[in-house]
């Protein structure tokens, strides 16, 4: 039998009951399936639990979860949860990183592609354009996100041209220059994101657009990291209360990410894999 | 959002898969949470998976809990809307041959298969579901979908050979 069935395959047994069975599924009144997509999102968002107003199976869920056994499950959770934390650690993945493979199709908000005349000089305005955060400068950052940026320090690369926070998480932007050839979006040479938090914190994932999206696990320094290229991606992490948080944002170049302390680190630039990660071997705290 | 992308991508299938799995539960509901719950659960995906199957993996639990919640199996049934879909064709000479038995017929004695059965039936035939898919997404290994498969269909073969599909309805 083929691996997958289809229409080819009704031809190949003529007659036969897999024939039979392929066209039936054409004829079954499967339920219309709604647009669950927002009534999802409400309850991501919301953090709530309850789907409907009646109850049905959920209301008797809800009434279990109050109980001391469903208490304990919970607390099982959390705690496989943590131990798959540190399994992942002590492998080939970075610590909470999960990498995701989708059908082609789906689709994020554009890059700021058309930047307003200025900008391409303006690093704090190409940072704004990029949707990281609130504009500050590296002692604010180390204020705002708790922990002390890491650098890239190479005499080819300067201090960022704009320093960004958004929820603890750390943006910095470069105009493009020669040493750094621009990216997809005009005028930006060169993006790093750095995100704090331990592995029993939580974990990352990136949801890859498939097509043409490659991934290739790099040593970085003596440290594993990811080279992704390819299509562009999402980005979704769990932040320190438990929460997933979902970054929209496009990248604007091939993308290098690593984790080195308690720090995982993103570089988004057109410079290619090898001057990517020798850049990132360079990075430390100051510069 | 992305997550939405995702939900909008895979409601269809996923609908499809929870009404296989409990045709008398609430399939709406169960891809509802199975959404939610995979959302949550993102961070134990493996890397480098297909996300369908993995998905379909959970939608497929929730289905079963509502299953067993609903305490009786009346009314699991899949309802043929019409025995040819409007716009067919005239019948070929293949489908001549297989007029012996009606869709309705084959319907009813699918559904009076156990479970296990009527679900990898369900997954390879009307999910069209690969056989890696269908493994994942049953929660088995891909030997046990093959030969869960191959006895299934044996068993409805007997079935139809009786000519006694158990009376399932089906409406």
């Amino acid at each position: 039998m083929a691996d997958r069935l289809g229409p080819g395959v009704s031809g190949t047994v003529a007659g036969g009951l897999e024939a039979r069975l392929a066209d039936l599924g054409g004829a079954i009144a499967w339920p219309a399936a709604p647009d669950l997509a927002v009534r999802v999102s409400h309850r991501l968002t919301a953090g709530s639990v309850p789907t409907r107003p009646d109850r049905g199976v959920w209301g008797t869920w809800g009434a279990w979860s109050g109980r001391p056994l469903r208490r304990s499950l919970l607390a099982a959770a959390a705690l496989l949860l943590v131990i798959v934390a540190v399994a992942v650690a002590a492998g080939l993945l970075l610590p909470g990183l999960r990498i995701i493979t989708l059908p082609p199709g789906a689709t994020l908000p554009p890059v700021a592609s058309q930047l307003p005349p200025g900008a391409a000089s303006d690093g704090t305005l190409l940072g704004r354009r990029l949707g990281l955060g609130t504009a500050t400068d590296l002692a604010g950052a180390e204020q705002l996100a708790g922990f002390a940026p890491l650098l890239p320090a190479t005499p080819d690369v300067g201090p960022p041209d704009g320093v960004f926070v958004s929820a603890g998480r750390l943006g910095l932007v470069w105009r493009a220059t020669r040493d750094l050839p621009e990216t997809e979006v005009p005028g930006v040479g060169l993006v790093v994101t750095e995100f704090g938090g331990l592995i029993d914190e939580g974990w990352y994932e990136k949801l890859l657009f498939a097509g043409a999206t490659t991934v290739e696990p790099v040593r970085v320094g003596g440290l594993d990291g990811y080279w992704v290229t390819g299509e562009p991606h999402a980005l979704f992490y769990r932040d320190a209360e438990g929460r997933t948080v979902e970054e929209t944002r496009r990248m604007v170049g091939d993308v290098l990410i690593w984790r080195q302390g308690d720090l995982t680190l993103r570089i988004e630039s057109s410079l290619g894999q090898e001057a990517t990660i020798a850049l990132a071997e360079t990075f430390r705290t100051g510069g | 959002m992305a997550y939405e992308e995702l939900v909008r991508r895979y409601q269809d299938v996923a609908v499809r898969t929870a009404h296989v799995i409990a045709p008398n539960g609430d399939a709406e509901d169960a891809c509802q949470e199975a959404f939610v719950k995979a959302h949550a659960a993102l961070g134990r995906f493996r890397p480098g998976s297909p996300f369908r199957p993995w998905l379909l993996r959970i939608v497929a639990n929730e289905a079963r809990n509502r299953r067993r919640s609903a305490m009786r199996r009346t009314g699991l049934v899949l309802r043929a809307a019409e025995d040819r879909p409007s716009g067919d064709a005239a019948p070929s000479p293949e489908s001549a041959v297989l007029a012996g038995e009606s869709r309705a017929g084959l319907l009813a004695a699918i559904n009076g298969l156990r479970d296990e059965d009527r679900e990898v039936i369900g997954a390879r035939y009307f999910l069209d579901l690969s056989e890696a898919e269908a493994a994942e997404a049953l929660g088995i290994p891909r030997g046990t979908v093959k030969s869960r498969l191959s006895r299934a269909l044996g068993r409805l073969r007997a079935q139809l050979d009786d000519g006694n599909p158990r009376g399932v309805t089906h409406g």
